[in-house]
């Protein structure tokens, strides 16, 4: 085998390792520390020492070894795990990542200095020598975690001349280690005879090893390789019921990492661009076969389009991840911006099955992360303030994901202190944001905190408050067709809610027309249509005793064709908001490939993206969001100038009735 | 970690009120003269023995047996024996056998 085209495997199990080792860390300064994570995290190093031993990359091996040794010696619990241990073995982890990332560039003064320096932090918190105990020659190769793990029971007695001929058997058994995990290691030394007959430089002793592996019994034998002739082996798989139960969490790890197979990104992108293709032409094909009048093409047509959907959705699956891998992020970026500001706070996580697209997953990590330290660093009052205003001491700062209606909702609360809404208010009336004669509804105050520079901070911190982010968050998340929102109380606490399309390739559209055109909605966000039927006049229906506001696209997109003789109206919902579309026919649901719109469009408001229809046309893709804010000012404003400045209060409580059902 | 080659490899073995000090190297190349130094230490008497293994850099297999044909012959001789202050390098190699147990602080 070429090594050097295993090294990108080297990489990616390198990442995965550290981030298991993240987490244990994190999780140990959240409670007590759990041995059975320290053992975790032990390993890790472990592993990830072995493996780079394999691939000759002394820089790491020898960093790692450090950092082995010290977790060895909190594992025997022969020094404690400190707040400061943790957060110098996370910085070690981080320089691992650097030195793993590093790998072509050789070696780098820089890094080198870096690592002496991390070398020397380790050995002086744990007041140990670290260098005493170098085992990396016997670490060969060593695989992560164990699929389908037997447990082995092997029986060695060593030769008598092992040791004279240049071996050491414990160097065997070291390599064994790196095979598996041990559940028993018992040493025999009844062969050791009376002092008088003893020599030492002879050898006398055996082991009695049970060995839980996925390694086959082969590779267990090719360990003894070398002193095969000089000893007497047996190697016997166990039956897992005779074993006492194991331990759960690696068995855990095991499920978790157990069958999965590494895909090139890339390749998947093709898959769904090529299933985005799929899609438009049998879309045309079931066309021409409904016009050819041929029952039997027909059919066979719709088969087909079922079955494509079906792998669609088994596609688009595969680029589904959990969100829980981002969020166990925040861990660490809660624990250095708690520890950096001095406040105690809490992470505390829900939802973290739920699963979105992976090119989402990396696009919002970032505004999150803003989102985040954001609460922690304005939202979280200091202990003091909390004291005084009977909070607990410790902050807390929720990150919390679900599914609704076709799209991603990511929650980020924290129980601070709340917005000021005056102080943004005036702000905003300062800087010629708002008009001050206007009444503003708590969301529209909060709304301008995502205005470009704007600050309310008094106090600029190292984190944040130079009025520069929230901005950029929104902006990133409209990128992402997502849509941001803030509710606060004062005294208890702000909630920042991201909305995001669950996907950004392929959506259940539902396809209408206005005049000629033909538009595409997401099908998620459709409650319902009824028959078109409107209040004298204005722009609201009566929808079973509630009222529904409604936006005309005949007048958005400037429809010139004769109105049909009956018109729908298509009720779409959008953030616990409904809101009526009048179009001028339904003609029902349809797979969308979604294309993006050219740059010369990109201000046109209302229209998200365009798809190809099966019969070669194009149609736009409406924007929901922007629809249903529209609708909302468009009325605030018609009543305001119809009834004065009060009445929109009265609006916006029917408003808020109708979403309420 | 590998000693260079040509550099003499050193273990010093002390013993003081029942307490074995040894520093250095414990392994194939010193331990005759550890053995030696160990097992004559190991007499009838009612202290028990106590290993300060915090000085040893090193620890292989025969470095090992020096600790364990001491445990079997002061066993003979109805003493107890145990390991008060272990290095890193010992404390791998006591791990990786299950001996930690050895291990009993004062």
């Amino acid at each position: 085998m070429n090594l050097d085209d295993a090294l990108p495997g080297f990489i990616a199990e390198s990442a995965e390792i550290l981030r298991e080792m993240e987490a244990g860390l994190l999780a140990c300064t959240a409670d007590s520390t759990d041995p059975e994570t320290i053992n975790l995290i032990f390993r890790s190093a472990h592993t990830l020492k072995g493996s780079a031993g394999l691939f000759g990359l002394d820089v790491i091996v020898d960093f790692v070894h450090v950092m082995e040794t010290v977790l060895d010696a909190v594992r025997l619990n022969r020094i404690g795990l400190t707040g400061e241990l943790v957060a110098l073995l996370l910085s070690c982890k981080d320089h691992v990542e650097t030195l793993v990332s590093h790998l072509s560039s050789g070696n780098d003064p820089q890094l080198q200095e870096k690592s002496q320096q991390l070398i020397g932090a380790l050995q002086e918190a744990s007041g140990l020598d670290a260098g005493g105990s170098a085992t990396t020659a016997g670490s060969g190769a060593t695989k992560g975690t164990p699929e389908e793990a037997t447990i082995w029971h092997i029986s060695v007695r060593f030769g008598r001349d092992v040791l004279t001929a240049g071996m050491d058997p414990l160097g065997f058994i070291r390599y064994l280690r790196t095979l598996g995990e041990f559940l028993s290691v018992r040493l025999l030394d009844d062969a050791l005879p009376p002092p008088a007959g003893y020599e030492p430089t002879q050898c006398y002793v055996g082991f009695e090893i049970d060995l839980h592996s996925s390694a086959g019994k082969a590779r267990i034998e090719a360990a003894f390789e070398f002193v095969r002739e000089d000893c007497t082996l047996s190697v016997t798989a166990v039956p897992p019921s005779a074993l006492p139960a194991k331990k759960s969490s690696s068995r855990k790890t095991a499920e978790a990492t157990g069958s999965s197979v590494r895909v090139d990104a890339v390749k998947l992108d093709n898959l769904i661009t090529r299933i985005g293709e799929l899609i438009t032409a049998s879309a045309g094909a079931s066309l021409a076969a409904r016009r050819s009048g041929n029952s039997e093409l027909d059919e066979s047509t719709s088969v087909l389009a079922a079955l494509i959907e079906q792998v669609r959705e088994s596609a688009l699956q595969l680029r589904m991840v959990k969100i829980g891998g981002t969020f166990q992020r925040f861990q660490r970026v809660v624990h250095d911006v708690s520890r950096e500001l001095g406040k105690e706070i809490r992470l505390v996580v829900h939802g973290e099955k739920t699963e979105l697209d992976k090119t989402l997953v990396e696009r919002i990590a970032d505004p999150l992360t803003h989102l985040v330290r954001n609460a922690i660093d304005h939202g979280i009052e200091s202990a003091d303030v909390r004291a005084a205003a009977g909070k607990p001491a410790i902050g807390s700062v929720t990150l919390n994901a679900f599914h609704d209606s076709g799209s991603i909702v990511i929650e980020v609360t924290d129980d601070g202190g709340g917005l000021k809404r005056e102080r943004i208010l005036e702000k905003a009336i300062e800087r010629g944001l708002a008009d001050p004669n206007r009444e503003w509804t708590d969301s529209e105050v909060f709304n301008f905190i995502f205005e470009p520079g704007f600050s309310t901070a008094e106090q600029v911190t190292n984190l944040s408050g130079r009025g520069v982010g929230m901005d950029v968050v929104k902006r990133n998340i409209t990128a992402l067709r997502g849509t941001v929102d803030i509710r606060s109380s004062p005294g208890i606490g702000t909630t920042v809610t991201v909305r995001l399309p669950l996907t950004l390739a392929i959506i259940n559209g539902f396809l209408v027309t206005v005049g000629k055109a033909s538009f595409v909605l997401p099908l998620e966000s459709i409650d319902e249509c009824v028959e078109f039927s409107a209040e004298q006049d204005h722009d609201f229906t009566n929808l079973r005793g509630n009222v529904l506001p409604f936006v005309r696209l005949r007048e958005i997109f400037g429809t010139v064709e004769p109105l049909p003789r009956r018109q729908s109206i298509v009720v779409v919902k959008h953030a616990g908001q409904r809101v009526g579309l009048v179009v001028d026919a339904l003609l029902g649901a349809s797979q969308t490939v979604i294309k993006p719109l050219g740059k010369l469009f990109r201000n046109v408001d209302c229209v998200s993206g365009s798809s190809i229809l099966g019969n070669g046309e194009v149609a736009l893709i409406l924007d929901v969001p922007a629809l249903v804010r529209r609708s909302a000012s468009v009325a605030a404003a018609h009543t305001r100038r119809a009834h004065g400045g009060d009445t929109a209060k009265v609006f916006n409580l029917e408003n808020r009735r109708c979403s309420q059902t | 970690m590998i000693e260079p080659p040509g550099i003499a490899v050193e273990c010093k073995v002390q013993c003081v009120d029942g307490q074995l000090q040894i520093s250095g190297e414990m392994t194939i190349y010193t331990c005759e003269a550890v053995a030696s130094k160990v097992l004559s230490a190991i007499t009838p008497d009612a202290t028990p023995l106590r290993f300060a293994l915090e000085q040893v850099t090193e620890m292989d297999t025969a470095g090992l047996q020096v600790i364990l044909m001491a445990r079997k012959h002061a066993k003979d001789l109805a003493r107890e024996v145990s390991i008060e202050s272990a290095s890193p390098a010992v404390a791998d190699v006591l791990g990786l056998c299950g001996l930690s147990d050895l291990v009993v602080s004062p």
